[in-house]
């Protein structure tokens, strides 16, 4: 944990007053971590996800919410626990496989993801001529399986990004002087009153209505995934995305006729759009922003040899 | 599907260039198991609705999709038995089922103790040594009948392994090891209540003896010594009692003693009670060796069971809980090494329902049995006919374990998991709804259940009362 956040006084009160309790919870000691041990790792994790100014109450129902079993089974890991080790690859050496299996579709590429995750899961870097595991990231809000799997969608997403980028700067080598349109901006001109009636419809909704928009329409997730992926009924999802398209074109085409444009005309201008906007797209692709959308998760910078 | 302007969705897609920080693993993660409360998701919610890459994360992440396991269930034989009213059906079947077994069987055992009871007479007038020949003699009648009675047994045995009451399961619990100890002492030509009695009598040696030659399998027969002998350790009037039906005296009222007596012990002794309790439920689970345990028609398979219980059961007794990525109540008997789906949804019974105990315990049983016949299906199915139910916490305190989950789910079992009774705490009229994300329970009294929508509920009484505090 890079930064470090000062413990708060309620924090120190509610874990010293729950540690008892969560010390069996978590079966520390039959790993080798100390009490005391657990009491420090739970006072850094409240004090890195709660708020500086909360209250006993409000940390005491934080540390409730903590997997300290696995938690604690991370941490005694990271510190190098024989017994932690083989508890770890007995429970999650072939679902971290299954996983990597499932998320690369493709057996060498799986393999290799694993692989790369075991290394860093054992510690490649070092701190202090110390190993330092990724285990010791884990902080236990979710299940330790699925940080597993998120870590390796992670790294999955960063080289398929890197990849992706490299095909795609090869194309714009060999195609571009042919293909470049002169000034896409030039070329891609909405009517401002149309960009103004979309954002003013997008930013009425939430924040779930516009993660469900992105991930049907833009990156062409299955409603049942989407489903999965917010906890809700498929069929939930479905009524949600029709609904939400209706009411969006309602909403931008009562907007832009607020702003003084004839119903055809803002009919017009909604479907205009939509030829110059594949060249928009493909250029908003290509200029994808960020080197690695989690390198900046590497999360000590130390680690790095 | 209704489609999106296109222009949507370019300002969708320029709204990600905005994306600030990434949320941690831990916060992808939690967020996908529904374990962030109100303000924490909605940040990540935020983020999600910018960020494509970590809504990749999130999508590709997702624990393997249960709806992929549906088509093998589909194709099973078994498919036929998610539809709910075939469920119930089925259910009900067992119920009646084990009724019909039980009354049957009650009749058979009567019959049966008589015929012991003769045997024993016989063999209390007859000299401590008994001599070959009469013996020979004696067990000849009752070898065949035990392959009869035994496959009575055995199906007897099925149903009650797997039965889910506390109360209940004391005492049939208890009544399953004497008839296992009364079939297998039949193949010796000693019953229970009948070897009970020479044993205490001071012949346990020479029931052993007895018996040993004149059995074909001796393997159950000196298995069942130890159970008796358990069971005269138990109490000292089942003792007594015993030795009454020794003298000839079999007879309902004997035995009923008998068993209440025991069931009595058993509840003052409740850890002692539970690991037989605990230990059925492992056997009928135990894959493979499960079914072939609990179906088997030897008794000898039934009485190693509780011998088990002394020594190795003392590990086995107070299962380990967790919650698994996607949701799932597990507990494991072995520290962790296997873990076992429950449901508490099957097993759960409203209020009402709960105090009719004999009602409850018929209904238990017939779960059971259709669960212990094709174990692997049902579980599959009381899965998917819940899958709706996610579990998001657990705390367990010995037999006592709380577990929470979506939509103010919250179950709680006294026994370590064999029947839960579903709990919705309310105060002043309003009834917790959130997702419950984590459980504590400082004593059986005191505990306390967090909410996503980051509410905290207390109880100080078992949770028969709660205090809601934001």
């Amino acid at each position: 944990m890079g930064e470090m956040k000062p413990i708060s006084a309620a924090v120190q009160a509610a874990v010293s007053g729950m540690l008892a309790e969560l010390r069996v919870k978590s079966g520390c000691e039959r790993i080798g971590l100390r009490g005391e041990d657990l009491g420090a790792i739970l006072c850094d994790v409240a004090a890195k996800y709660l708020p500086a100014g909360c209250g006993e109450s409000e940390a005491r129902a934080f540390l409730l919410t903590l997997r300290v079993d696995e938690l604690a089974l991370a941490r005694a890991c990271a510190a190098g626990n024989n017994t932690a080790w083989e508890i770890f690859l007995t429970r999650y050496r072939e679902k971290l496989y299954q996983a990597a299996l499932r998320i690369a579709r493709e057996d060498s590429a799986a393999r290799e993801l694993a692989d790369t995750l075991y290394a860093e899961l054992y510690g490649t870097g070092t701190r202090g001529g110390e190993r330092v595991s990724k285990l010791a990231s884990f902080t236990g809000r979710g299940s330790l399986e699925g940080w597993l799997r998120t870590v390796l969608a992670q790294e999955f997403v960063n080289r398929y990004r890197r990849t992706k980028r490299l095909v795609s700067l090869d194309e714009e080598g060999e195609e571009g002087s042919q293909f470049a349109a002169p000034e896409p901006e030039a070329m891609v001109s909405p009517d401002a009153r149309l960009e103004r009636a979309t954002d003013a419809a997008l930013g009425a909704l939430s924040s779930e209505e516009r993660t469900v928009l992105a991930a049907y329409f833009l990156d062409g997730r299955t409603l049942a995934e989407i489903a999965r992926m917010l906890g809700v009924h498929e069929s939930t999802i479905s009524r949600k995305v029709d609904k939400l398209a209706k009411a969006l074109r309602k909403k931008i085409l009562s907007n832009m006729m607020q702003q003084g444009m004839g119903r055809r005309q803002a009919e017009e201008a909604l479907e205009v759009d939509v030829r110059d906007l594949r060249v928009d797209i493909r250029r908003s692709l290509a200029q994808e922003p960020g080197a690695g959308a989690f390198s900046g998760k590497r999360e000590n910078p130390a680690v790095e040899p | 599907m209704q489609d999106v302007p296109k222009f949507v969705v370019k300002r969708l897609k320029e709204a990600a260039l905005a994306a600030d920080a990434h949320p941690d693993a831990d916060l992808l993660t939690a967020f996908a198991e529904q374990s962030l409360a109100g303000r924490e998701r909605e940040r990540v919610m935020e983020h999600l609705a910018r960020c494509g890459d970590c809504r990749d994360v999130v999508a590709l992440a997702l624990p393997k999709s249960e709806i992929a396991a549906l088509p093998s269930v589909k194709s099973s034989p078994a498919g036929w038995l998610r539809w709910p009213g075939l469920g119930w059906g089925v259910a009900a079947a067992g119920v009646l089922a084990a009724t019909l077994v039980g009354v049957l069987q009650y009749s058979h055992e009567n019959e049966r103790k008589m015929v012991a009871s003769n045997v024993a007479q016989e063999r209390v007038a007859a000299p401590a040594g008994l001599s070959q020949p009469a013996s020979t003699q004696v067990t000849a009648p009752q070898v065949e009948r035990k392959k009869q009675g035994a496959d009575a047994l055995g199906s007897r045995l099925t149903a009650r392994a797997t039965r889910r009451t506390t109360a209940a399961r004391a005492v049939r619990g208890d009544e399953a090891k004497s008839v296992a100890g009364y079939g297998s002492g039949m193949a010796a030509g000693v019953g229970s209540g009948v070897g009970g009695g020479i044993g205490s009598g001071g012949g346990s040696t020479i029931k052993g003896d007895a018996f040993a030659p004149s059995a074909p399998d001796a393997g159950p027969g000196q298995n069942t010594a130890p159970v008796m002998r358990q069971q005269v350790a138990v109490g000292a009037t089942s003792e007594v009692v015993e030795v009454q039906s020794a003298a000839g005296a079999v007879n309902k009222e004997s035995t009923t003693v008998e068993r209440n007596i025991v069931a009595q012990n058993q509840s003052m002794l409740p850890l002692q009670g539970r690991n037989t309790g605990d230990l059925d439920v492992v056997k009928a689970k135990e894959p493979g060796a499960g079914q072939g345990a609990s179906a088997a028609p030897i008794p000898g398979r039934a009485a190693p069971g509780p011998l088990r219980s002394s020594a190795a059961l003392m590990v086995r007794a107070l299962p380990r809980w967790t919650v698994s990525s996607s949701g799932v109540l597990q507990r494991s008997f072995d520290g962790g090494g296997t873990w076992e789906d429950m449901n508490p949804d099957v097993t759960a019974v409203g209020g009402g329902f709960a105090k009719a105990g004999v009602g409850r315990a018929e209904v238990g049983g017939g779960l059971g049995q259709a669960e212990a016949a094709p174990t692997k299906q049902s579980r599959k199915i009381s899965a998917t006919a819940n899958a709706a139910l996610v579990f998001r916490a657990v705390a367990a305190s010995g037999a006592e374990v709380w577990a929470g989950g979506s939509g103010g789910a919250l179950y709680h079992t006294a026994d370590g998991g064999n029947s839960w009774t579903r709990v919705t705490p309310s105060s002043n009229g309003v009834a917790l709804t959130g997702d419950v994300i984590g459980i504590q329970f400082f004593d059986m009294q005191h505990g306390t259940v967090v909410t996503s929508n980051g509410e905290m509920w207390t109880t100080s009484d078992s949770g028969q009362t709660w205090r809601r505090q934001r």
